[in-house]
């Protein structure tokens, strides 16, 4: 398809070329419009769970409490942890490997794509019934790690809980699900020539995701049967009272939920890999290597569970401080494989590119603070504080976050065929880097001087007041931010403000640019021939070699730079 | 072996080995259980796999004897690896050469009679049975489907 | 734009504020806790030179690879063994080092102690302390809005013993540098010998329900005489 024919293409949300109603949304089972259901309502719980963080951050601006009372605080907490681990990033993981792992892999879609639709509306239910528990008399109020006894029978009676669980099975059913979904697309449904070490690394993300993704959350979903039996049936397997095991319930939650933290950020380790080379204009650096970083991540991650119960006093601190800190290693690896994809390259800074080097920095502090976490005598003084607050947001939102909004600047073309405006990316980046950066280093400081994590208010006497209002004001600045993206993606998507997207805006390497934006119902006309781990490249390459009076194969300039916005 | 293969057993072989350490250094139970049964799950993988994938494509399964290959084309019926797909040696992929589903209620029908069924569990009988009924047609109707496409 | 000027000003900023971070955590006062504030200082030099490193080879490439506009592609390396082998041993040997610093810091710190400390026994509930001081059966109990001050000798081993009567919850003290949990069905044990007087807050750090933030405490550090003074005067007080 040319670009002129893309420019006949009518405005807005389309996809393959038609107007697509909410019935066809309701009932569709290609994989493309499944992936943008996911994005979109990864989007929404971001929003959600987003507000529930600044009433949070306008309570504890200040000492005393001013607004909210203890009861609802602890609600919010709760469901900011679980709206933006289960129902923000998952969904957005799975919204780009739905969209993308095909027409990486050349296929035209995944190996089962009924099941694919099932398990995006078991995840959007499942975030509906979880969020449900706030009108029904409180959503859950114990943490989105729901330690027993606490969220037991006796201290937390009240169907928010229970509903917290359901919805939580739920997510876990749907990410099960199409996590097989994926390693069989990904193992049968490659086009000859892409051989498992020619996929680009955003696929091979997604499957050691994928396989970590099926190992641990059947544990996750066994915790909370078992904890709503307890809850709901009478049963006393965390009930310590009863010969049952509080310990118990920790064990298995965190042989679920440390693998998760490397499931949220694998996929954007992934995104990075694909981003950084394109505009460096040079093949990531070491693909080898990576993928072996990347397996090696998966592989450590089942036996690092019990640093988050170093405090316990009852499993061995010695072994999971030795695990934890290995796990640094191929973590640590990646960066050097970037910074060399990066040298002598030559860089290009739009938007997807700033939010890659956010990323760097920011996942760099984040995973330095690591270590310190992974030594238990440190940890016994920080565990629990405001410094553990300070790092997960650091990886999580320092990673994922800047991640997931580089692969939207980087993907939203093709998956749309409109360019988001990039004056408006480049003030949404600086606006949250200063904000990020002033809501959660203080938290370091807090978390060293002990302001402990989960309390709803704080003393004067404590001196913690002015480190809390500049974290406030930096998440004034956070939302802000956010309001810059929204209004990029709405007026450049969906009121078709932005620059009609070619096949190749970047100058990409992997497949997916090598059909039109937003590609056609079956993805491909055709393929190029794969040879390589950058078969687009490979093309470009040659096509320019055919023709020897055209420029030398180049670095592509900015497509967006030399089109009007489009007011139609 | 494939890399698909190596790339579960890795995962088996690791665990295995950690959970044994673990045990010994720490008798602690669940830990261990949990460690041993991720190294089965992906052993089983690695051992399923392989049979399937040596019936079914060519380079990996030309030294098959008789039982080995007939073991594991049952199996690959019986989970739908029936025949080599065609993205695995067909030529390039083109408009029309495969129906691609176009749309299908039964997704959404199943999420909601899961939804009926996970209140009910909550709320009562009243809601889970209908749910499960729910389910069943949508089972029927899941299946049928295909049977209506092809 | 000077975007490379402001990278750099950024890291010496976050340089300067990592030395802060040394300087900003809890002045020592039990003889574990000066332990963990040196295995602390040990990290944070490692953190930061790593972050220099990784930081500056960022800003670098970013300053020095800047596409100007000249059309030609860059040479295309993608690989380079020795490096690799570098840079995986590197970390390798950096997290070996500080594992080893970590292992003789916990060992030491969490050794039991031979001889006869001070039995303390911690209760946590929701949402105060009960102290009981198990020798003398002197008990202090904290109510909401009054929490109870914990008096202990200055120089000698003091043995926790941590139990809770519901929940989870956790004995945290910022000053000491510890905590440890307190775990229903899970018999504790916090061992530490304060080596400075004086007035140190605690408060619980394990989530426990609604009041959780107001679950405080104090432990008034004074001279093993002074302490006998009033281990006497409570034990003959109703």
């Amino acid at each position: 398809m040319t670009t002129a024919e893309l420019q006949q293409r009518a405005r807005g949300p389309v996809l393959a070329g038609e107007r697509a109603g909410i019935v066809d949304f309701l009932t569709t089972t290609d994989h493309k419009r499944i992936g943008l259901l996911y994005l979109f309502t990864g989007l929404g719980f971001f929003l959600l769970a987003g507000a529930l963080s600044l009433v949070m951050r306008a309570e504890l601006t200040f000492p005393d409490l001013q607004f909210l009372d203890e009861a609802t605080y602890n609600q919010l907490f709760t469901m900011h942890g679980t709206g933006m681990i289960f129902f923000f990033a998952s969904p957005v993981v799975f919204g780009l490997a739905n969209y993308f792992i095909p027409l990486q892999i050349g296929a035209p879609d995944v190996a089962f794509p009924r099941l694919n639709a099932l398990t995006y509306w078991l995840a959007l239910g499942g975030g509906l019934i979880a969020f449900s528990g706030f009108l029904v008399g409180g959503a859950a109020a114990f943490g989105w790690t729901g330690y027993v006894p606490l969220s037991g029978p006796i201290f937390s009676p009240g169907s928010g809980s229970n509903l917290w669980i359901i919805g939580l099975v739920f997510a876990g059913t749907s990410g099960i699900l199409g996590a097989v979904n994926f390693v069989a697309t990904i193992f049968s449904m490659r086009a000859p020539g892409m051989t498992m070490f020619r996929m680009p690394v955003f696929t091979w993300n997604m499957l050691v995701t994928s396989l970590l993704i099926m190992l641990t959350f059947p544990v996750l979903t066994g915790a909370l049967a078992l904890l709503f039996i307890d809850r709901t049936l009478g049963g006393h397997v965390f009930d310590p009272a009863a010969g049952g095991s509080a310990i118990l319930w920790q064990h298995l939650f965190w042989f679920f939920g440390h693998p998760e933290v490397y499931i949220l950020i694998l996929p954007f380790f992934g995104v990075v890999t694909e981003i950084i080379p394109v505009f460096s204009g040079k093949p990531v650096f070491g693909y080898r290597g990576f993928v072996f970083a990347t397996m090696l991540i998966g592989v450590l991650s089942y036996s690092v569970w019990a640093h988050h119960m170093f405090t316990t006093g009852v499993v061995s601190n010695l072994f999971f401080a030795i695990t934890s800190m290995m796990i640094a290693i191929p973590t640590g690896v990646k960066f050097f494989n970037w910074i060399a994809t990066m040298w002598r390259g030559r860089l290009r800074f739009q938007t997807p590119m700033l939010f890659c080097i956010g990323f760097l920095l920011m996942f760099l502090v984040g995973g330095l603070t690591g270590p310190f976490l992974a030594s238990p005598a440190i940890d016994y003084a920080v565990h629990d504080t405001y410094y553990v607050v300070a790092h997960f947001h650091y990886v999580l939102f320092g990673g994922s976050v800047f991640a997931a909004f580089a692969a939207l600047y980087y993907w939203l073309p093709k998956m749309t065929g409109h360019m988001l405006d990039e004056r408006l990316g480049v003030a949404h980046f600086w606006l949250t880097l200063v904000g990020m950066n002033l809501t959660f280093f203080p938290m370091h400081l807090l978390g060293l001087e002990g302001m402990p994590r989960r309390i709803a208010d704080y003393p004067a006497s404590s001196g913690w007041t002015l480190l809390n209002v500049i974290i406030s004001g930096g998440s004034a600045i956070l939302a802000v931010s956010i309001l810059v993206l929204a209004w990029n993606v709405v007026a450049s998507v969906f009121l078709g403000r932005g620059a009609v997207a070619p096949d190749d805006p970047w100058g990409g390497y992997s497949l997916e640019w090598a059909t039109s934006s937003p590609p056609p119902h079956h993805n491909f006309t055709a393929l190029p021939p794969i040879r390589s781990e950058r078969p687009v490249f490979d093309a470009r390459v040659a096509a320019s070699a055919v023709r020897p009076e055209a420029a030398e194969p180049s670095v592509p300039t900015d497509p967006s730079a030399d089109q009007e916005t489009d007011r139609g | 072996m494939a890399e698909e293969l190596r790339f579960f057993l890795r995962t088996a072989a690791y665990t295995a080995v950690i959970g044994i350490l673990y045990w010994i250094l720490s008798y602690e139970w669940a830990g261990s259980v949990m460690l041993a049964f991720v190294a089965v799950a992906t052993g089983l993988v690695v051992v399923v796999f392989f049979l399937v994938v040596r019936a079914t494509r060519g380079p990996l399964g030309d030294g098959g004897g008789g039982k080995v290959r007939r073991a594991g084309l049952a199996v690959a019926r019986l989970v739908g690896f029936a025949e080599p797909r065609g993205a695995a040696g067909a030529e390039p992929l083109a408009a029309g050469l495969e129906p691609i589903p176009v749309g299908s209620v039964w997704p959404l029908l199943a999420a909601a009679a899961a939804s009926m069924i996970g209140l009910g569990l909550v709320y009562g009988p009243w809601l889970s049975l209908p749910g499960v009924a729910l389910a069943a047609i949508t089972v029927w109707g899941w299946i049928t489907q295909l049977d209506a496409r092809n | 734009m000077g975007r490379h000027r402001g990278l750099r000003l950024r890291a010496i900023a976050l340089l300067a504020v990592t030395l802060a971070l040394a300087a900003c955590t809890q002045p020592p006062a039990t003889v574990e806790s000066d332990r963990v504030q040196g295995l602390y200082n040990l990290f944070l030099v490692a953190a930061a030179g790593v972050f220099v490193v990784v930081a500056g080879l960022i800003g670098w490439n970013i300053v020095r690879y800047r596409s100007r506009g000249d059309e030609s592609l860059p040479v295309q390396t993608n690989t380079n063994l020795l490096l690799e082998i570098i840079w995986w041993a590197l970390p390798t040997l950096l997290v070996i080092g500080l594992f080893v610093a970590s292992a003789a810091v916990l060992n030491t710190n969490d050794a039991r102690h031979a001889g006869s400390p001070l039995q303390v026994k911690v209760e946590g509930f929701q949402w105060q302390w009960r102290f009981t001081y198990l020798e003398s059966r002197v008990q202090l109990t904290g109510a909401p809005g009054s929490p109870p001050e914990l008096v202990l000798p200055v120089g000698a081993t003091i043995d926790f013993e941590l139990a809770s009567d519901d929940v989870i919850h956790a004995f945290f003290i910022p000053s000491f540098l510890v905590k440890r949990d307190t775990v229903p069905g899970v018999d504790n044990h916090l061992q530490l010998t304060i080596d400075q007087p004086g007035t140190y807050t605690g408060q619980c750090a394990e989530f426990c329900g609604l009041l959780h933030d107001q679950m405080r405490f104090t432990i008034r550090a004074v001279s093993p005489s002074e302490f006998t003074t009033w281990l006497a005067s409570q034990r003959a007080a109703p």
